[in-house]
């Protein structure tokens, strides 16, 4: 098989879905804290449970940028396009911020989510404020999805 | 501290049981409780004795009852970590004293024994009763063997104390050394330099010589004998720790003894509330445990207060700073 840019291009779909483990240690902590919370009072199940979900949008984000590459590529509309090595180059580096600062920041994002967790564990009327302090991890997240995108965007094949 | 161990789960549940801590409003009421019944009522109503009503008789078996729950929680948490050694050994070297000296005296120490320690209670009895020392964790069965050598030739009880004193924090040091959080370590160090000061105020006030303090004073601390030594020959004993950390509180050591260990409780439960702010690691748990340990000694200072009728105020300024 001749090596052309089809094989960059989908190493930059992987690169972005890896986003995932980010969100999945982000969540897994998340999640150890809110059984924690939840073994001492059952009734915070709902409160703890949407805190516990906030770093997963990562994932979802880097499956979204997977899925546009994807589809620029031809792969999920039937039979590869021919992109040359600099074009497959391009779009694996599109997919280098959402990929990497996927991963951190759903990891930073789960701890400051287990925080806000044992915060409405002692204060159930904080809720609001846990969410707001955990939802300001995502800013850079959505930043580096929106950098991403544009890039893809705007590579012509 | 960034590739410190983390535990969100236990550090969760941790924060939930802070919330049955006391807080200073739960003690001050208790403080100026008109009887020890009320007092008694309202410590009830804050979880102690698991809701039953509270005798006089009873309190101090639902303090340890407390404390020994306390003890279970976190060790159930942090199964596999040691650091709660830290806390535990001191009952077990306890115990030894009381059962060294029922052997010696003859007399029943059974009272005095108490819960909590890394070894059972039943353990170190039937080592006492078969004198089979050995089957102890060794640094104990050495600092038994230490304390009937020196007691031999001494025949002074309170050797026994000194000696089993210094092997506990020799036993307490090396746990903490081991243990590889950071924040164990710096509350041994705090315990050492806080023992050390609260022993040397008390032999200053009994006029004993310096050689008492030296045989007391214990190793692990950042005060070395030295500023002992100048602090003990100084007019003003205080001056002695300038520049250290402890530079503002031994500036209570003019206040009587009773006052400077209160402030020595707090300095160090000043510390400890640093970990309020730590989300992840192990910190909150020996916060917890110390808390918890603050929280009884407190309740006993009010409870054993109020069963002799000692003025409310005089009770308030005998109490410990509260965690939460």
């Amino acid at each position: 098989m001749e090596f052309n840019g089809q094989v960059f291009a989908l190493m930059g779909a992987a690169m972005a879905a890896l986003a995932g483990i980010g969100s999945a240690i982000g969540i897994g902590i998340a999640g150890q804290a809110a059984s924690g919370v939840v073994s001492e009072d059952p009734n915070k199940f709902g409160q703890v449970l949407v805190l516990q979900a906030l770093p997963g949008t990562q994932g979802i984000y880097g499956l979204l940028i997977a899925f546009i590459i994807l589809l620029k590529v031809g792969l999920l509309g039937g039979g590869l396009v021919d992109i040359s090595v600099s074009q497959g180059a391009y779009i694996l580096a599109a997919s280098l911020p959402i990929g990497l600062v996927g991963i951190f920041s759903a990891v930073a994002q789960g701890k400051a989510a287990a925080a806000a967790i044992m915060l409405v564990g002692k204060k159930p009327s904080e809720l609001a404020k846990g969410m707001i302090f955990t939802a300001m991890v995502e800013t850079y997240a959505v930043l580096a999805l929106l950098i991403s995108f544009l890039m893809i965007n705007s590579i012509v094949l | 501290m960034a590739n410190d161990q983390i535990y969100p789960y236990a550090v969760a549940r941790i924060r939930m049981l802070e919330r049955s801590l006391l807080t200073e409003k739960n003690y001050i009421q208790m403080a100026e409780a008109k009887t020890t019944e009320e007092a008694l009522k309202i410590l009830s109503e804050a979880g102690y004795g698991n809701g039953n009503s509270l005798g006089v008789k009873e309190y101090e078996e639902a303090l340890a009852a407390q404390l020994a729950k306390a003890y279970a929680d976190v060790a159930e948490l942090v199964s596999g970590q040691r650091f709660m050694d830290v806390f535990l050994l001191k009952n077990d070297y306890h115990n030894l004293k009381v059962l060294i000296k029922q052997d010696i005296s003859g007399v029943d120490g059974s009272n005095y024994l108490v819960g909590g320690g890394t070894v059972s209670v039943e353990v170190l009895k039937s080592a006492f009763q078969m004198k089979a020392y050995d089957t102890l964790p060794a640094n104990m069965a050495e600092a038994v063997a230490e304390a009937y050598s020196v007691y031999g030739k001494t025949l002074s009880g309170q050797m026994i104390d000194i000696v089993l004193d210094k092997a506990a924090f020799k036993d307490m040091n090396a746990t903490a050394d081991g243990s590889d959080n950071n924040f164990v370590k710096r509350y041994m160090q705090y315990v050492c330099d806080l023992t050390n000061l609260k022993s040397f105020l008390r032999i200053k006030n009994m006029k004993k010589t310096f050689e008492m303090f030296t045989l007391v004073f214990v190793e692990g601390g950042t005060l070395g004998l030295d500023s002992f030594k100048t602090a003990f020959n100084a007019e003003n004993p205080a001056s002695g720790f300038k520049g250290t950390y402890y530079e503002a509180l031994c500036e209570n050591m003019t206040k009587g003894f009773t006052a400077f260990e209160k402030q020595c409780d707090d300095y160090l439960m000043l510390f400890v509330k640093d970990a309020k702010y730590v989300s992840l690691t192990l910190e909150p748990m020996v916060a917890y445990i110390y808390a918890r340990e603050t929280e009884v000694k407190t309740v006993r200072i009010i409870l054993n207060s109020k069963v002799n009728n000692i003025d409310p105020d005089v009770i308030k300024e005998r109490l410990r700073d509260a965690y939460v």
